[in-house]
């Protein structure tokens, strides 16, 4: 399969560079094309955990893009109740083969720290995000707490 | 311990029959890789017993003997043992020391003495498809001081008698010289280390070399697709600087065109065109080709597409693979010479890569997996060799309606010159009929050629 290759390599290379936003990332031995790692964001109101996301990588692995599914519940104008992410970057339209995954969960980690409800899935949050930022932030901070996993230590 | 049939201890072999050609006895103690790799088949005819007589360089302290017992399908499956520990020998010196039947489909015995079982048993992890049989004890003045080993072929599988492969393991009886036991030594410790791997010493240190070769084994970043992380076929080099393969280039324009864009950089987006397009890296291409055919054995490689033969496993290195049987032998060399000869067009494609592979010789001494690059000139000979064989036996192989005639000269008649319809003379010389007429009713039966008389009855009609 192409793709194992390049996505062995990739992984070893997230893994040495030890990146502080994406930590954790467990990949089954058997399956390569499937990965699981904790996004730590640093922006308020996400700072207070971690999301678990999943990346699904298709046999086609770089000439298609990677999928990414958010495994934890997170109160953000661009992730969707089912764990859907709206990412520029992994767009079959937009998607280059010489993207890397650690530039995507750069993006991902970039769209997290700072929504942008120009373009929404969940409109409703768009809506008070920009209306009324205090309260969504205080929203955004109780689903973090009540939804979220714990943050790594160090 | 010492193998005491190994080709430096000089040990000579006898046989009690004649051998089949090209598989003598001489070749179980043959230095001629090749030849060891063949081992002894009797001739056709020949029915068991045969016994085959090895002289050892000094009286030996047995250990165990072990015997390869299949050579191609042919396989012997029962043995005898007979020492001797006269320096002269007679056939009736000989005592029996142990015998032994094989079973199924074990590819040999081995033959051991009690107290060296644990020294053999080391094998078994390696080789478990052997039978074992205990020498038994009263046999010990004889194996302790054994000059000379009789090995006896009393059983075959309705085959040939065939031996493949004789060890025979042990130290310098304690009756030895001093002098001689030194010289032993040296000559073990001189020989070739490639040509044993039996000794359990030194496959294991062989086992380690392969495994840290493993560890030393990387392929070049630069071999390497900068999309796919793959070892490139048919490198281009990018407008952007990058290098990929010929084929990511292909999936990336196919994805493209379904998103009706021309074809584009991977990397950059921008379109292909006359000044900015992608460029065959042909010196890079050669050096990938150079290094395919020198790991071509490794796992990690067999996935790449080649446009690339593989090398030969050297015959040396095939002959110290106890492991394999012969029969694995025989079918890899006839496979190695159409790929053999790939291999050439390819050399000849890009000819960057043989000169290379010329200027560097430290490449021989680098091989990573102990297999030995053959030098230039045999190596040459090698594909001379190998592209007679394989146009030979191409020829062999096509349906002939023609016959082969030596003398494909046109006769013509001695006199005339016509050749119409002729006639052989007793002297080989040839007439025309119309001449072979008129000299009959001249009666002048004389060859025009050698004046060679003959009778009306001689001439013969010659047919084209």
């Amino acid at each position: 399969m192409a793709a194992t290759r390049r996505l062995q390599k990739e992984l070893a290379d997230i893994r040495t560079s030890g990146m502080k936003s994406f930590r954790d990332i467990q990949v089954d031995e058997s399956n390569i094309l499937t990965w699981q790692g904790l996004i730590v964001p640093d922006n308020p109101p996400y700072n207070k955990g971690a999301f678990r996301i999943e990346i699904n990588f298709p046999a086609e692995y770089p000439f298609k893009p990677p999928k990414i599914n958010f495994k934890t519940k997170i109160y953000h104008p661009n992730i969707d109740e089912k764990g859907q992410v709206c990412l520029p970057i992994i767009s079959a339209e937009n998607w280059k083969p010489a993207t890397k995954t650690d530039q995507v969960i750069q993006a991902l980690v970039a769209l997290v720290n700072d929504p942008e409800p120009e373009h929404p899935l969940r409109a409703d949050l768009a809506e008070e995000y920009l209306k009324d930022r205090k309260k969504f932030v205080k929203n955004a901070e109780e689903f973090t707490k009540k939804h979220s996993e714990k943050r790594p230590s160090d | 311990m010492i193998n005491f049939c190994c080709p430096a201890l000089n040990p000579t072999i006898l046989c009690s029959t004649v051998s089949t050609d090209g598989y003598e006895v001489t070749n179980l103690v043959s230095s001629n890789a090749d030849e060891a790799r063949k081992g002894f088949l009797a001739y056709n005819a020949i029915k068991p017993p045969v016994t085959i007589t090895i002289n050892f360089f000094c009286s030996v302290n047995v250990s165990h003997i072990i015997l390869w017992s299949q050579v191609g399908c042919q396989k012997s499956t029962g043995f005898e043992i007979y020492a001797n520990s006269a320096s002269k020998s007679k056939s009736q010196d000989y005592q029996k020391a142990a015998y032994g039947y094989l079973e199924g489909d074990e590819i040999g015995v081995i033959f051991y003495r009690r107290g060296s079982y644990h020294e053999c048993i080391k094998y078994t992890k390696q080789l478990n498809f052997f039978a074992w049989k205990a020498i038994p004890g009263r046999t010990c003045y004889f194996l302790n001081n054994a000059v000379s080993l009789q090995i006896k072929i009393i059983k075959t599988r309705s085959s040939v008698p065939a031996l493949a492969r004789v060890e025979v393991w042990g130290n310098p009886s304690k009756s030895c010289d001093q002098a001689i036991k030194h010289s032993v030594f040296k000559l073990w410790a001189d020989r070739s280390p490639k040509k044993e791997t039996m000794c359990c010493d030194e496959s294991e240190r062989q086992l380690q070399t392969v495994s840290d070769s493993d560890v030393e084994f990387e392929i070049p970043e630069e071999f390497l697709d900068s999309v796919t992380c793959t070892v490139m076929a048919l490198p281009f080099i990018l407008p952007c600087g990058k290098v990929v393969d010929q084929s990511t280039l292909e999936r990336h324009e196919q994805h493209e065109a379904k998103w009706g864009r021309a074809p584009n950089d991977p990397f950059t987006g921008r379109i292909f065109n006359e000044n900015h397009r992608p460029i065959p890296a042909t010196s890079l291409k050669a050096c990938i080709d150079k290094f395919l055919i020198e790991h071509s054995e490794r796992q990690e490689l067999t996935y790449v597409p080649r446009t690339t033969g593989r090398e030969k496993r050297s015959r040396v290195h095939e002959a110290s693979c106890s492991s394999v049987s012969p029969a694995d032998i025989k079918l890899s060399t006839s496979v190695g010479c159409p790929t053999e000869s790939k291999e050439v067009t390819c050399l000849s494609a890009s000819k960057n890569v043989y000169q290379l592979r010329h200027k560097s010789p430290k490449y021989r001494d680098e091989d990573v997996t102990g297999t030995k690059i053959p030098d230039v000139e045999s190596y040459e000979e090698k594909v001379d060799w190998s592209l007679d064989f394989a146009v030979k036996s191409t020829l062999a192989g096509l349906p002939t309606y023609t016959r082969f005639n030596d003398h494909v000269v046109i006769q013509q008649c001695a006199a005339c010159s016509s050749d119409s319809i002729l006639f052989k003379l007793p002297c080989k010389h040839f007439l025309c009929r119309v001449c072979l007429v008129l000299k009959k009713e001249s009666k002048k039966l004389i060859c025009d050629v050698c004046k060679a008389c003959f009778q009306s009855s001689d001439p013969l009609r010659y047919h084209v």
